[in-house]
Parts: C-alpha cells; sequence; structure tokens
C-alpha cells in the first residue's frame, strides 16, 4: 500500500497557479500530480483512481470551490480537502470548513515551507484513513472468518 | 408825460390797461376802485376792495395788503386764492396779485395804484405735484435703498450657501470617483494578486534549487529543470503585470492631452480587462464590435462612463450571466451598447435613473450619482445616453458620441 505513490488533484482557472503549485511538488516531492483548470474536468477525474489530497481554487468561472470540494467528498470521502483562497475570501473560506469536511485552507500568495507542510500532512491523514478502512476491512472478514468455523465446528460437533 | 401827472393822465393809464390780457384795476390814492379793465370785469370775485374777515390759508384780505403797500408807497405782491363756490371763471384758482402804487415828485406824493392779478393756478398745481411726486421719490429711494440693504444681506447669505453646496457637491462627486476607483483598484489587486503570488512562489522554488545544486551528490537535473520552469513562469508573471500596469495607464490616460482621437474598443477594452476580477469568474463577457471610426472624445472621461457601466452590469447580474459590448455606427454617431442579464429595472425607476442622487444600491455602494456623471459627460461630448430594461431580464445601457464635430468637448 505504502509503496503507491501519493497522488493530488490541483484545481484552479489559472493555469500560472496550478503549474507553479506542481514545480514545487514535482522538486520536493515524488507524488503524481495532476492539473485542471475547469472544476467539471476535475470532477471526471474524480470518478477514477483515488487521490490522496484535492486543492481547489475559491473563485472559479463555473463552480466555486467549495461546491466542488463538496462533490469531491462525495466521490472521494477519504482525500483531504484543501481550499486555496484570495484575501478577500477568506470568510466564506472558514464557513466552509464544516460545510464541506475542509482539511485546510491556504491563503494566496502561500508559503511555499507551508504549503508543503499542510500538504503532506494532508496526504498522511488520507493515507491513514485509508489504512484504517483497510485495517477495518480486514478485521470484519477475520471476523466473519471466525464467526465462519466457529459455526462449521458446532455444526461437527453435534 | 411830461409835467405833473393828473387824474387825465390816470385815465389814459386806465384806458391802456383796457386789452391787458390778466385782470387789472386802477385804484385812486384811498384804495378805491376806478377802473376794471375788461378781464377784471369778466370776473366779479377779484376784486381790490374785498374785505375777508377770515384770514385762512388760502383766502387773504386784498383790501388790506393794497392799503399797506400805500401807505408804504412801495409795490407788493402775494398770491391770493379765490374762495370755492363762487359762480364766475375764478372759482379754486390762485393768482399772483400785484400793486404798484403810483406816487409823484420827490416827496412821493400818493396818486393811486394799479392791482393786477395774473392766474398762476397751473404752475402751482404743476410745482405741488412736483413737490408730493419728489417727496413721494424720495421715500421710495428710502425704501428701495432699505430693500437694497436686506437683498444685500441676503445675497451674501446665499453666497455663502453657495459655497457650502458647493463644496459638498465636490464631495459627494469625489465620493462617487473614490467608490468608482476603490472597485477599480479592488479589482486591480485581485489581477495583479495571481502573477505576484506565482512569482513569490517561483522566487522560493529558486532558492530551494539553488541550494539543492550546492548539496554534494544532489539530483541536478532535477534542480535544473525546477530552475528553468520558475524563470519561465516568473517571467510570465512578470509580463502580466508590466500589462496591468500598461493597461491602467491607458485606462487612465494619466500623461496624455484631454482631447484625443481614440478607438473607443481600446477604452473598451481595457476597462474590461481591468475589471477581469469582477467579472470573469461568474460573468461572461461577449464583444459585439463594430466597424467604428476614431473618435474624438476625452479618454478618461469615456472611460469613465464604460467602467460605470460595467460595474453596474455586474452588479445587476445575482450569480452568473452574460454582458453584451456591442458598438456600431448610427448616422453621424458612434454607438455603444451595454447589454446584462442582470434583474432589470422597476419602469418607476427606469425614469429617474439618470438623476443625480438617485440609487437603488445599499448605503455605501453608490452614491446615486455615476449615472448622472455619465449622462453628463455624454452631453459634455454632444452625444447622449439612455437605458431601457425588462424587469427580471435584464438592461441596456446606450452611449451615443458625434463622430464629427466633438472637437468641441466641453472640458469641465
Amino acid at each position: 500500500m505504502s509503496a503507491a505513490p501519493i497522488r493530488v488533484l490541483l484545481v484552479d482557472d489559472e493555469p500560472m497557479i496550478v503549474e507553479t503549485i506542481r514545480m514545487i511538488l514535482d522538486f520536493e516531492t515524488d507524488w503524481v500530480v495532476d492539473t485542471c483548470t475547469r472544476p467539471a474536468e476535475a470532477l471526471e477525474r474524480l470518478n477514477g483512481e483515488p487521490y490522496d489530497v484535492v486543492v481547489s481554487d475559491f473563485l472559479m468561472p463555473e463552480m466555486d470551490g467549495v461546491e466542488f470540494l463538496g462533490k469531491a467528498r462525495e466521490r472521494q470521502p477519504h482525500a483531504s480537502r484543501i481550499l486555496l483562497t484570495g484575501y478577500a475570501d477568506k470568510g466564506n473560506a472558514i464557513r466552509s470548513i464544516n460545510e464541506v469536511g475542509l482539511y485546510h485552507y491556504l491563503e494566496k500568495p502561500w508559503d511555499n515551507q507551508a504549503l508543503l507542510l499542510i500538504l503532506r500532512n494532508a496526504a498522511e491523514r488520507s493515507r491513514l484513513l485509508r489504512e484504517m478502512d483497510e485495517t477495518i476491512k480486514r478485521l470484519e472478514a477475520s471476523d466473519r472468518r471466525l464467526a465462519d468455523l466457529r459455526s462449521r465446528l458446532i455444526r461437527e460437533f453435534l | 408825460m411830461s409835467g405833473t401827472p393828473d387824474a387825465a393822465w390816470i385815465d389814459r393809464l386806465g384806458e391802456a390797461l383796457e386789452d391787458y390780457p390778466d385782470p387789472a384795476h386802477l385804484l385812486d390814492a384811498g384804495g378805491r376802485v376806478r377802473r376794471a379793465n375788461g378781464a377784471a370785469r369778466a370776473i366779479s370775485t377779484l376784486s381790490p376792495e374785498a374785505h375777508v374777515s377770515e384770514h385762512g390759508e388760502a383766502v387773504r384780505c386784498c383790501a388790506c395788503d393794497v392799503r399797506e403797500a400805500l401807505a408804504a408807497g412801495a409795490w407788493r405782491r402775494w398770491h391770493w386764492a379765490a374762495p370755492q363756490g363762487t359762480r364766475d371763471a375764478a372759482a379754486g384758482r390762485y393768482y399772483e396779485v400785484a400793486v404798484w402804487p403810483l406816487v409823484q415828485g420827490v416827496e412821493r406824493a400818493l396818486l393811486g395804484a394799479v392791482v393786477a392779478w395774473h392766474d398762476v393756478t397751473l404752475p402751482l398745481r404743476l410745482e405741488h405735484h412736483l413737490f408730493s411726486e419728489a417727496e413721494a421719490l424720495e421715500n421710495t429711494v428710502a425704501e428701495r435703498a432699505e430693500e437694497a440693504h436686506r437683498l444685500e444681506l441676503r445675497l451674501e447669505a446665499l453666497g455663502r450657501d453657495l459655497v457650502a453646496l458647493r463644496e459638498s457637491q465636490a464631495d459627494i462627486l469625489r465620493q462617487d470617483r473614490l467608490l468608482t476607483l476603490g472597485q477599480l483598484a479592488s479589482s486591480l489587486a485581485h489581477e495583479i494578486h495571481t502573477p505576484l503570488g506565482a512569482i513569490l512562489a517561483n522566487a522560493d522554488l529558486t532558492r530551494r534549487a539553488v541550494a539543492r545544486l550546492r548539496e554534494p551528490g544532489a539530483d541536478r537535473g532535477r534542480a535544473l529543470e525546477a530552475l528553468d520552469r520558475a524563470c519561465a513562469v516568473m517571467n510570465d508573471g512578470g509580463q502580466r503585470i508590466e500589462r496591468l500596469v500598461r493597461t491602467l495607464r491607458n485606462f487612465a490616460r494619466l500623461d496624455e492631452s484631454p482631447v484625443q482621437t481614440v478607438d473607443l474598443h481600446d477604452g473598451l477594452d481595457a476597462t474590461i480587462e481591468l475589471l477581469g476580477h469582477q467579472l470573469r469568474d461568474r460573468i461572461a463577457v461577449v464583444r459585439d464590435y463594430g466597424d467604428l471610426p476614431l473618435v474624438a472624445c476625452r479618454p478618461d472621461a469615456v472611460n469613465q462612463v464604460f467602467l460605470n457601466l460595467l460595474i453596474n452590469a455586474a452588479q445587476a447580474i445575482e450569480g452568473h450571466g452574460t454582458i453584451t459590448v456591442r458598438t456600431r455606427v448610427d448616422g453621424d454617431y458612434g454607438v455603444v451598447e451595454i447589454e446584462d442579464t442582470g434583474t432589470g429595472i422597476a419602469p418607476d425607476n427606469l425614469a429617474r435613473l439618470f438623476e443625480a442622487g438617485f440609487t437603488t444600491k445599499p448605503r455605501g455602494l453608490g452614491t446615486g450619482l455615476g449615472l448622472a456623471i455619465c449622462r453628463r459627460i455624454a452631453d459634455d461630448h454632444g452625444g447622449t445616453m439612455d437605458a431601457d430594461s425588462t424587469l427580471g431580464h435584464g438592461s441596456r445601457f446606450r452611449l451615443r458620441l458625434p463622430l464629427a464635430g466633438a472637437q468641441e468637448v466641453r472640458s469641465r
């Protein structure tokens, strides 16, 4: 499981922004980084392989970041959601923390060190959630096997 | 008339007086009438012998005056008013009565006297009339002077009011301009924010890559690639900021003369670009530009109209919508239309749209002067400004500027 690379999806209508974040992640990490400039296109991608972190801009032409992240949550609940906001939209970002289960928000212009720290923590959280999910599934499976075994034992002894 | 005047001489004098046009009497030394001329005989009221017991204002005792003149042996003249109610022509008239005693020799022996009656009713009335007129005039002049003083005070007060009014009007105009510029500034700040953020992040990435290159055994290829890409993005970001600044300068025309011949499309493009942030995220801007010749105008003023109309259009749209910017030539006019798919304007409000001070915007968002200023700018250019709207479907604002003859743009 941990061998699979961490996957990040970046959404911002400004190509300059998604490109810059991708470059920083390319330089500092070995993650797989996908970028989209349209939320609709990003939702398509979320129907496919699982992502660990989804980063979205707040102000976008077709759909705002909060709405997009809400839809991302429905598709991939374990992926950590991060909202990128301009100074003026900070209030909206804070309100949406509960609304879409936001992991964090990042104010533009961001500090690369903070960006990396938040994204790393977000990825780790997502991995832990997924591992916990796997463990619970494994436990449930063993539980079912145990129950099965026990019922077979009882049948054989009776 | 040599020798001693005698009774015969007196009689000849009496005859000479006969045809004199004014009434005249010839008296003897005792003051008794010896002869009345023709004019005097026609008016019985005139009598030098008349005694009037009541010495009223206009009534005088002629006999008394005559007696005094004869006693003094010197001529005498007075005014006499004929009593009202007499049956002859003298009734109510004024006479200047003169008496000339006739004396003889060094001993000044009194022979008689001549009394002449000259009707001065007309000059007296005229004089009286002039006097009362003058008096009335004097009163009027005094009243006028007082009124003038009051007006002067009122004028002074009005002057002070006007200064205060002008100041507050200037304040409001300044406030409206600040509001518009504030919206522009916030939009511009947002526009600069993106490339600026990218430049800062890439500067940091550059630092990281250089630090990595200095490490022994570092992945040089990866660091160099990061440097390469960071430089490219920083360059793009810098150019974008440069373009914004140029657009802003183009919009404000800070360094150029007031009236110029310009392509209105440049002003529209610059304004749309500067408002990019307010428009791009939720509003599609459709540019339906026709063939428009260059127009002589004050570009800063015309761009202010574009800015006002575009901000209004954006504010009229709740959520997502479209603004269509259309240009065309209509006769001798260049027409710019800005149409939105916003909430529209109620018919009652439409009529008052261009009134100064009329606004439906919340406090702090509008001074109610934006459109009034737009119309004034259109007027100053010899153009017009109008609007139509359908409630619930959107509005269309139309600016018409004359293509020719705009040389005489009024400057404010």
